[in-house]
């Protein structure tokens, strides 16, 4: 009788939980940013091993470019009139810009995104 | 018999009650983050009159936002978001909670972070921190760009 109770109250509680993972944009591949050199490398050539950035952003004469690939991970918990909404959103990362002559001559880069994870909102 | 009769009437209450009070009442927890802070470490590194732009994104890595600024200055931004909303909730938040789309271009206004100012030689001239809309709000993008071609 608990038994079946016990499984009884699992499976109504199961519909209140969630755990969702969402992503934006493909991953920068690190590999490839080995291939960047500034003051030799071209946007050209960083668009044909990055492919399109997520966003170019004028500087002057200048430019640069975002590669972002996000990864968000949500979990809730709803059992009436109690609420647990969590959500971590971490990034891979990586900016290049450019001189006057779209010549490469800076790259910054930051992965991050593996670190972003499931738990409960009143978790740190 | 009476006895588990009344527990039940009792129980079959409380649930009800429970149930109707969750269509306008809910203790709710939130907890929202997006990015890492930039460790107080490495901002200690940064000296305006002296940093390069290769030196702080070599120190801080990649930043979350980049935008021009006049005569050729531009500005380096590095947000987070670390937001909990606990207490009493009157209505379920579904919609304005649980959709946090913090991809930057939706949640940029809620960042909060550091700003690096650098000059158009590259050179750091200001360190402020804030939330980056705000930050980025003071500053004023030209509105136009010299051409040569065109004089």
């Amino acid at each position: 009788m608990f038994t079946r109770l016990s499984i009884a109250l699992a499976l109504s509680l199961a519909p209140a939980c969630l755990l969702d993972r969402s992503t934006t944009n493909e991953r920068p591949e690190p590999a490839a940013l080995h291939e960047l050199t500034p003051g030799t490398t071209t946007a050209s050539d960083v668009v044909r091993l990055l492919g399109a950035p997520s966003e170019v952003v004028q500087l002057g004469k200048r430019s640069a470019y975002r590669y972002e690939h996000s990864v968000t991970k949500r979990t809730g918990l709803w059992l009436i009139v109690f609420g647990s909404l969590n959500s971590d959103t971490q990034s891979d990362r990586v900016w290049v810009f450019f001189d006057e002559n779209a010549i490469l001559t800076h790259v910054a880069s930051t992965f991050e995104s593996e670190r972003a994870e499931f738990g409960m909102a009143w978790t740190d | 018999m009476d006895r588990l009769k009344s527990l039940f009437v009792a129980a079959a209450a409380a649930a009800a009650t429970a149930t109707l009070l969750s269509s306008c009442i809910a203790f709710v927890f939130v907890h929202d983050r997006a990015g890492e802070p930039l460790a107080e470490e490495r901002t200690a590194e940064l000296e305006p009159g002296v940093t390069s732009l290769a030196h702080a994104l070599e120190v801080c890595g990649a930043p979350t936002d980049v935008w021009e600024l006049p005569g050729g200055a531009c500005a380096v931004a590095y947000g987070w978001l670390d937001d909990r909303k606990d207490g009493v909730n009157f209505q379920v938040p579904l919609d304005s909670d649980f959709t946090p789309n913090l991809e930057l271009e939706q949640g940029r206004a809620r960042l909060h972070g550091v700003v690096l100012f650098f000059d158009a030689s590259g050179v750091l001239v200001d360190v402020r921190r804030g939330f980056l809309k705000a930050l980025r709000g003071e500053s004023v993008r030209p509105a136009a760009i010299d051409d040569d071609s065109a004089s």
